[in-house]
């Protein structure tokens, strides 16, 4: 059983699901610091906070994905690492997702059933 | 035996070990990361009860509807007593284990100096007992409670309460009482003849636990322990492409 395409989509549903909160809370923190004052009261709201801890808990999901198909795909330590540190920078897992599937769409046949 | 040579064999290569000093320079980051914020968590947590256990007005705690996080709070109160507005609450008990004697706790109107009313619990006396009140101003140091909700249906028989409840008792005395109401920790000056000051139920004002700053703490550690997951996964899997090949 070919187990790529499984690992890619549990990946791209990991890296959709943090990129997402990630990109919110990211959004969110820049308009509360720049415009709404957070850096002097430190009156943030409950949600803000929640967004935050949900991306860290989320992102351990994402490493999961993420370690799972670079080992599938025999990924060496370094390319491994930056696939890994793409769910911790704002918009980039969503980067790493087209890369990955562009990565397996033109990947030869052989290293796919290699895999099997 | 074979396969532990295997793994030594990758494990010392250079590249790897060069990676194994980069994990342990990354565990070590990772783990003080996590401590710092373990030291936030504390530190908040600190700052909260500090903040929470400084004694301050009455006036800032009290109203139609009491903040949760004041419950237990310790207040200071200067007003004075109306002395025909006292209520006793039935079936109250003063000491612990074989030496406890049922009484009455003996709550008052207080009204404060700046025209507010409170519910007073100036403490248990005897069934039927006798105390003074002062008719003099007083300064109170008394803790917030929030109101017996217990019992909600509960009726006055022979003039005696069930449970504190500062929407009854604005009623029966015609003021409009703060909710909630304190418990006496000191009176001053003191009555000769006041009822017996008794605990408060809730003894110390709630702070918020600083959840987010916690869960960081720990994200960190776990995140070291994962990086050592994966060293050790990415030894296995290097050795057996090796084997492959």
């Amino acid at each position: 059983m070919n187990k790529i395409p499984s690992a890619l989509l549990a990946f791209r549903i990991m890296a959709w699901v943090t990129g997402v909160v990630l990109a919110s809370a990211t959004v969110w923190a820049l308009l509360g610091y720049l415009l709404w004052g957070y850096a002097d009261d430190g009156g943030k709201p409950g949600l803000y906070s929640l967004l935050w801890v949900a991306h860290g808990w989320l992102y351990f999901a994402y490493l999961i994905a993420a370690v799972n198909l670079a080992f599938l795909l025999r990924f060496p330590i370094l390319k491994t690492v930056a696939l890994l540190l793409a769910g911790t920078i704002p918009f980039a897992s969503f980067y790493a997702d087209f890369v990955m599937h562009r990565y397996v769409r033109n990947l030869p046949q052989t290293k796919a059933d290699a895999s099997q | 035996m074979r396969s532990r040579n295997k793994y030594l064999h990758e494990f010392l290569k250079p590249v790897s070990i060069v990676v194994a000093l980069l994990l342990v320079g990354v565990c070590v980051l990772f783990f003080f990361l996590g401590k710092w914020q373990w030291d936030r968590t504390q530190n908040i947590l600190n700052a909260e009860r500090a903040a929470a256990a400084a004694i301050i007005s009455a006036r800032e705690v009290l109203g139609p509807e009491l903040d949760p996080s004041d419950f237990g709070r310790t207040v200071v109160a200067s007003g004075s007593y109306d002395i025909t507005h006292v209520a006793r609450i039935g079936n109250r008990l003063s000491g612990g284990g074989d030496n406890a004697n049922v009484g009455q706790w003996i709550v008052s109107d207080f009204e404060l100096d700046t025209g507010e009313h409170v519910a007073v619990l100036r403490g248990w006396v005897p069934p039927d007992g006798t105390y003074s009140t002062p008719s003099e101003e007083v300064e109170l140091r008394a803790v917030v409670q929030p109101n017996e909700a217990f019992y909600e249906d509960s009726k006055q028989i022979d003039g005696v309460y069930a449970v504190i409840d500062s929407a009854v008792l604005s009623s029966e005395w015609g003021v409009t009482l703060s909710d909630g109401f304190l418990v006496v920790e000191s009176e001053f000056p003191a009555s000769p003849n006041a009822p017996k000051v008794v605990p408060p139920t809730i003894q110390t004002a709630e702070v918020a636990f600083p959840l987010q700053n916690f869960f960081y703490a720990v994200q960190w550690w776990i995140f070291a322990l994962f990086a050592i997951a994966l060293y050790v996964r990415w030894i296995m899997v290097s050795s057996r492409q090796r084997d492959i090949r």
